[in-house]
């Protein structure tokens, strides 16, 4: 039996500590600066490999990286279970009932995000191969689809991370974007498996099944896991929960089957991971699946195999010698202005303003991962030559950089809602007499019912009902009780100032000296948001609240707000 | 007497499906008092043989329970569709009927006789886990919001059978979803980020459901909001059996179909395996839109 010398294990662990500790170090810089830890990742591959740690000493690079021999086969073996357990994750985070709820706007965009730039990537890839580093040797039809679909796959953990940070995660905007970049995954991986099939080179002389087979067989592999597969699944959890050590059972079922399953696709003739996937996505949908065991899974190959299969990417290829400018440029353009056009129509199609359609664009083009998964299992199967390949890192890398950016200045333009708009000097109240909060709230109830010829009974049940479950006392000595009523067509809002303070309830326990009580149509809840966030942001400063309570009227308080305002944005610019 | 006046009533009619099983007595008995709470018409509905020895077993029924002026009505062919027809012919408001908790997984998909109804009829379904004869006054209520028109309107029958009912505790329960948000979370955040993201989704969502409650107006010492965070339908399903509620309360759409237990969303979690009583609601379409 073959075995490693002790001295291959010595280099194997030096290579994998090497390797693991320089792509966590440059992946935590890389996440400091605000970027996708993979970027950092991958640039700790490129320092080690051909390209710096090769050309600098080929020495020391051979002696740790060897590429032939046992060591070689071995860490090509971690790499190939590296993407294999990270695409299981990336299937348990596929939501298929999310794609089926959030219905025509997702599904548009999903759609449309990947048809119309397959159809760019096809058409560009069959007129012009040369320029899209097709190898003379590569099967035209073959190549085209690979291309085609390596510019249309979108990367749903690099997009979920941008909507996070943008605080977009939440909003109908970031709902639709999830659920269509989950879509396109599925929609893409499936396309990407079949494509594998055709080269008929999957499963790898041993196997040789023929290619009508391998298709077929992918086919009703993805149809059996995404319907019995699934089922079963759902059904087994519980048992294995109940009866198994908590949460030992279920993440050895989980990686047991997805190796199984990996096997099995890998055997069919289309890559391993599509099984991992596939078998995720069946998981993922299962309602019995916890959020730890999710969580254990997701840490797991985040923080030990990601970080050494990205990394290892650096030392498969040399990015210098590969770099070929035309190709990066034109790929980065035709996959950006595919996806852009492509999702952005989608989203004006259902309905999405036209702003938001191109947020959602830019959104969808972050490739990550996903596109440098697929862009080396192609290397892999020698369907792309390295030019394309780093051409396809470079272009996953730059549309994950620009997304988050694009997206925030696209949103960020909208006028934002101030609060001063929807006061009036009738609805001022200074200084308004009140025992306690109720009092406080039937008050301005009152104010606000007579100012704008309003239900004064509605208005005031409804804000104390509101009032009864979340106390509104900010810190600062503001209270902002508030509420959403059906009649109203546009938001309504009036301020009292108490001179000795009325208890709202306040996080820092001081009484409420400036209340502003907000009314907004009940269909409107971003109005709502926005002006709320308007006024934490006013009175932000202790000093503007002292002056706004000294504000003897309703002029002199706007002249306040308005000065504090300009003052403030005096003072960052 | 059933009647109550018809302007305060709540309801125009209700049926009550009974197959003549040992636990129908149980059923006729509950469906009669909320028909009462209801101010409703209470319609005693067979599917099956009209014979005399059936009639008088529904008769002996209205006796034993003292329902006062309720009608019986026959029925035939496949229970089920035929309960929900009916629903639709005779305008019926609500539908009760028993239902076992939990039914085989084929049977799930099928459907029995309870779940058809449940998916079938035009109008609310309550489908009782456990009638008692002697129907007790509810404990403990949970109900599902989806922060639409629905929802509001059942908010407003809901706080009208509060009124009489006084059950001990509401829990007003919101469900929202991060998903797709996994890998970022767990593997791109570190800890402090992920949690305080985690944490401004649940304060967001608490406040959008204290809105949505005031802006209905439904509220009281006994109404308490919960936000669960996870599969929508789901997570209040297992809410309502973690803790003990008699009956659960949900919007649910027109009609549920095939791919709504396929793709398993909302009401269907719930009825998968039935946590308690459930009752789905839905509007009834008539001129003034009550339900």
């Amino acid at each position: 039996m073959d075995r490693l010398t002790p001295h291959e294990i010595v280099v194997m662990f030096l290579a994998l500590g090497t390797l693991l500790g320089s792509a966590r170090i440059l992946g935590e810089l890389a996440k400091r600066l605000n970027q996708p830890a993979v970027l950092g990742e991958i640039l700790a591959g490129v320092l080690l490999g051909p390209t710096v740690l090769g050309w600098i000493s080929p020495e020391i690079y051979q002696g740790l990286f060897p590429s032939t021999g046992a060591l070689a086969l071995v860490l090509d073996g971690i790499s190939v279970l590296a993407i294999t357990l990270f695409l299981l994750v990336a299937g348990m985070e596929v939501d298929l009932t999310t794609i089926w709820r959030q219905g025509r706007v997702a599904i548009g965009v999903g759609l449309s995000g990947i048809l119309f730039p397959f159809a760019i990537g096809v058409s560009a890839a069959l007129l012009f191969p040369r320029v899209m580093g097709r190898d003379p040797g590569a099967d035209a039809l073959v190549f085209s689809l690979f291309f085609a679909t390596a510019l249309s796959i979108s990367a749903l953990p690099v997009i979920a991370k941008t909507l996070l940070d943008l605080n977009l995660f939440r909003t109908d905007l970031g709902m639709v974007v999830v659920a269509a970049a989950i879509f396109n995954d599925l929609l893409g991986w499936i396309i990407f498996a079949i494509i594998l099939g055709l080269m008929g080179t999957g499963g790898g002389e041993g196997h040789g099944l023929p290619i009508a087979h391998t298709i077929w067989m992918t086919l009703a592999f993805v149809a059996l896991m995404l319907t019995v597969g699934r089922w079963i699944i759902h059904h087994i959890l519980p048992w294995i929960q109940a009866h198994t050590s908590w949460p030992g059972g279920v993440l050895s079922f989980t990686l047991t089957a997805a190796l199984f399953c990996a096997a099995l696709t890998e055997y069919i003739g289309v890559h391993a991971i599509f099984g991992a996937f596939l078998f995720g996505v069946a998981l993922g949908d299962s309602s019995h699946l916890r959020e730890e065991t999710r969580a254990t899974i997701d840490r797991f190959i985040s923080f030990f195999f990601a970080p050494l299969f990205f990394a290892s990417i650096g030392l498969k290829v040399n990015f210098v010698t590969h770099f070929d400018w035309l190709l990066v440029t034109v790929v980065l353009c035709i996959a950006s202005a595919g996806k852009i056009v492509g999702c952005g129509l989608g989203g004006r199609w259902g309905g999405l303003p036209w702003r938001e359609s191109w947020a959602v664009g830019f959104g969808m083009n972050a490739r990550g991962a996903m596109e440098i998964i697929l862009g080396l299992v192609a290397l892999q199967v020698g369907l792309i030559s390295e030019r394309l390949f780093v051409a396809l890192v470079v272009m996953a890398l730059a549309t994950s950089i620009i997304s988050g950016p694009m997206m925030q200045r696209l949103l960020r333009d909208k006028k934002p809602l101030r609060f001063t708009t929807y006061l009036t000097a009738k609805s001022f109240v200074a200084p308004l007499q009140a025992a306690d909060r109720w009092e406080a709230i039937d008050r301005l109830s009152a104010v606000l019912a007579e100012a704008h010829g309003l239900d004064e009974e509605v208005i005031r049940s409804a804000v104390r009902v509101r009032e009864q479950f979340i106390p509104t006392g900010m810190t600062n000595g503001i209270a902002v009780p508030h509420a959403r009523i059906p009649s109203l067509t546009q938001p309504i809002l009036a301020i009292g100032i108490s001179e000795q303070g009325i208890d709202f309830d306040s996080r820092d326990g001081e009484p409420a000296r400036l209340i502003l009580m907000l009314l907004t149509p009940s269909e409107d809840e971003g109005a709502q948001i926005q002006i709320l966030a308007d006024i934490a942001r006013s009175f932000a400063s202790p000093r503007v609240v002292d002056q706004a309570l000294a504000s003897k009227s309703y002029r002199e308080f706007l002249a306040l707000i308005n000065t504090a305002e300009g003052s403030a944005r005096h003072s960052t610019s | 007497m059933i009647q109550q006046d018809s302007a305060t009533a709540l309801a125009r009619t209700v049926i009550t499906a009974l197959a003549l099983s040992p636990r129908s007595a149980a059923v006729a008995a509950e469906g009669y008092r909320w028909a009462k709470l209801l101010g409703a018409d209470l319609v005693l509905l067979h599917v099956g043989d009209a014979g005399e020895e059936t009639r008088n077993r529904l008769e002996a029924i209205i006796r034993e329970q003292k329902i006062e002026r309720a009608r019986i009505e026959f029925r035939f062919g496949k229970p089920g569709p035929k309960v929900a027809r009916a629903a639709q012919e005779l305008k019926a408001d609500l539908v009760v009927a028993g239902a076992l908790e939990k039914e085989g997984a084929l049977s799930y998909y099928v459907g029995s006789v309870a779940r058809q109804i449940a998916r079938q009829a035009p109008c609310s379904v309550l489908l009782l886990t456990q009638p008692t004869a002697q129907p007790l006054v509810s404990q403990r209520w949970v109900v599902t919001t989806r922060h639409d028109d629905v929802t509001r309107q059942m908010l407003r029958l809901l706080s009208k059978l509060a009124e009489q009912e006084q059950p001990r505790r509401i829990d007003v329960v919101s469900e929202y979803q991060i998903c797709g948000a996994g890998l970022a979370l767990d593997g791109d955040l570190d800890d402090r980020s992920a949690m305080t993201q985690r944490e401004g989704f649940l304060a967001a969502e608490q406040e959008r459901l204290a809105d949505f409650l005031a802006a209905t107006a439904f509220g009281g010492p006994n109404v308490h909001p919960v936000c669960l965070c996870g599969r929508i339908g789901y997570e209040s399903a297992e809410y309502a059996r973690q803790v003990s509620a008699d009956l659960l309360f949900t919007p649910a759409p027109r009609r549920l179909r095939f791919w709504d237990r396929f793709f398993q969303y909302g009401v269907e979690y719930a009825l998968e395996s039935l946590p308690c009583s459930l009752w789905l609601y839905r509007p009834v379409r008539t001129e003034e839109g009550q339900g």
